[in-house]
């Protein structure tokens, strides 16, 4: 009834992507990214009114950081408190009385989310071109593209932990530290595997060392993801480009594989 | 209830009074973090950490309620902070920028020279984005240290490694036998300077002003 009288004509995967996107849109998500653009706009500006160089690169540097930082938590935020309120409203219960599977569900839900995800990286690069350095647009564009990516791999993830813990404080830090240690997992496997002050060859470093390599088979490389060096107008290296593009299809895929197989061993 | 809220505010300004006005006391700079720390603490994203940090240096002698004197740091903390940013960017100028022009104009000869052999010591490793920098300290050695011979010896460093790299501007490349004819300070800082201007090479406005503003601050004394 409900998507009927939203979306009368569309497929369900269709009306799902659109739903989300209305959501997002009444969760006055436009006007608080817009928001959040802004200000980082004019802290990169004052950031680089300080420099005595590389006034440009430092503007850049900062909102890039921020940006990316800033819509990774922003989005998992906000996917995790809409599915949790599915979840909790009775509205994944009254979707699944109609013509839908769990599989439409999901997929339908992480689409939408990971073209919102696609949404606010393009605000974020709109105004980063706006800042880009002589002949560093195109750079910027493929720092745009892979946030885009690295976006969409952060969305599918916290669908993942709020449809298996149903609860948003669980759910949003399992998906922060998911990121966090995603982030690092390249620092924390060269620590590991360079070990100061201790033997190599005991068991705590090869036990540590064993643990970040089974963490480094499972969580993506995200650090490679959106390099600064991108967004100041550096070299891009188109094959990177591909790699994060086919990983984050992929890792995408396997996050509603996990969450599917979560979905249908529980009752509704 | 508006007592009790009252009651509340009156502590909270209680406590603001007995806490005092901060005063101004020299934080020292210390040593930097080491590089695998300051990875972690910018989630792997080194480059944005490396800007902040050459703000954060830059300030370091401006804080709340006094400014120090450079001649009052450390210079050994100062290059090791310059040298921790260098490696977070390699591609970044602005610690080759600070060490040549910012901090070289310490009256302090030992100071100068240990940001000149910061500068000298970073060159090599890429010397097609760092030759300004050595052309800049081999200025600084023939004019503000008032060393010919190792003026002569950065000029003779800045060629070894430009050689075979047509980017670097021939003047850079044949400094060595400019600084060799024995022209007077004023004629040395005017050719420099007015030669880094000249290559198009600086875009950054700031960056601009100060070496225009130099260059003008010289030709007045």
């Amino acid at each position: 009834m409900m998507m009927q009288t939203f979306l009368p004509k569309l497929p369900p995967l269709t009306a799902l992507i659109r739903l989300t996107l209305i959501e997002a849109w009444r969760g006055r998500s436009a006007r608080l990214l817009l928001l959040f653009l802004t200000a980082v706009y004019a802290l990169g500006a004052f950031a680089a009114s300080m420099a005595v160089t590389e006034g440009q690169e430092t503007r850049l540097a900062l909102a890039a950081h921020l940006y990316r930082l800033g819509l990774v938590l922003a989005l998992a935020l906000i996917v995790v408190s809409s599915t949790v309120r599915d979840m909790e409203g009775g509205f994944f219960q009254v979707l699944l009385a109609f013509p839908l599977s769990r599989a439409q569900f999901v997929m339908g839900r992480q689409a939408g989310y990971m073209l919102l995800a696609v949404l606010a990286a393009a605000g974020a690069t709109g105004v980063m071109l706006t800042m880009a350095v002589p002949g560093g647009r195109a750079a910027v564009l493929a720092w745009g593209a892979s946030l885009a990516l690295e976006l969409s791999i952060v969305v599918a993830v916290a669908l993942f932990f709020a449809l298996g813990l149903r609860r948003v404080l669980p759910a949003y830090a399992g998906c922060c530290a998911f990121y966090l240690w995603a982030r690092l997992l390249d620092v924390a496997r060269f620590m590991a595997a360079h070990p100061v002050g201790q033997d190599a060859a005991s068991w705590d470093v090869v036990a540590g060392r064993a643990v970040f390599d089974l963490l480094g088979w499972l969580l993506p490389p995200l650090a490679g993801f959106a390099p600064s060096p991108w967004a100041l107008g550096g070299p891009v290296q188109g094959a990177l480009l591909a790699l994060q593009f086919g990983w984050a299809l992929w890792y995408a895929a396997l996050c509603a594989g996990a969450s599917l197989i979560d979905l249908y061993r529980r009752e509704v | 209830m508006v007592a009790v809220f009252a009651v509340l505010l009156a502590g909270q300004v209680a406590l603001a009074l007995w806490r005092g006005v901060p005063e101004a006391g020299a934080q020292p700079l210390g040593r930097p973090p080491s590089v695998t720390a300051s990875r972690l603490a910018s989630l792997d994203d080194p480059v944005p950490l490396a800007k902040m940090l050459d703000l954060y240096l830059q300030a370091h002698d401006v804080q709340p309620g006094l400014s120090l004197p450079w001649r009052e740091l450390d210079y050994g903390d100062v290059v090791a902070w310059l040298g921790h940013i260098l490696q977070l960017d390699p591609l970044g100028q602005y610690p080759l920028l600070a060490a040549a022009r910012l901090y070289t104009q310490v009256p302090d000869l030992q100071r100068q020279r240990l940001m000149t052999d910061f500068v000298a010591g970073q060159y090599p490793q890429d010397p097609l984005h760092r030759w300004r920098w050595m052309a800049h300290v081999a200025y600084v050695a023939k004019v503000q240290m008032k060393d010919p011979a190792l003026a002569l010896r950065y000029a003779a460093e800045l060629r070894q490694y430009a050689e075979g790299l047509p980017q670097v501007p021939a003047w850079a490349r044949q400094m060595e036998i400019f600084l060799r004819m024995g022209q007077n300070d004023l004629d040395t800082a005017r050719a420099l300077l007015g030669a880094l201007l000249a290559s198009g090479q600086i875009h950054d406005d700031n960056e601009l002003r100060f070496l225009t503003q130099t260059l003008k601050e010289l030709e007045q004394k």
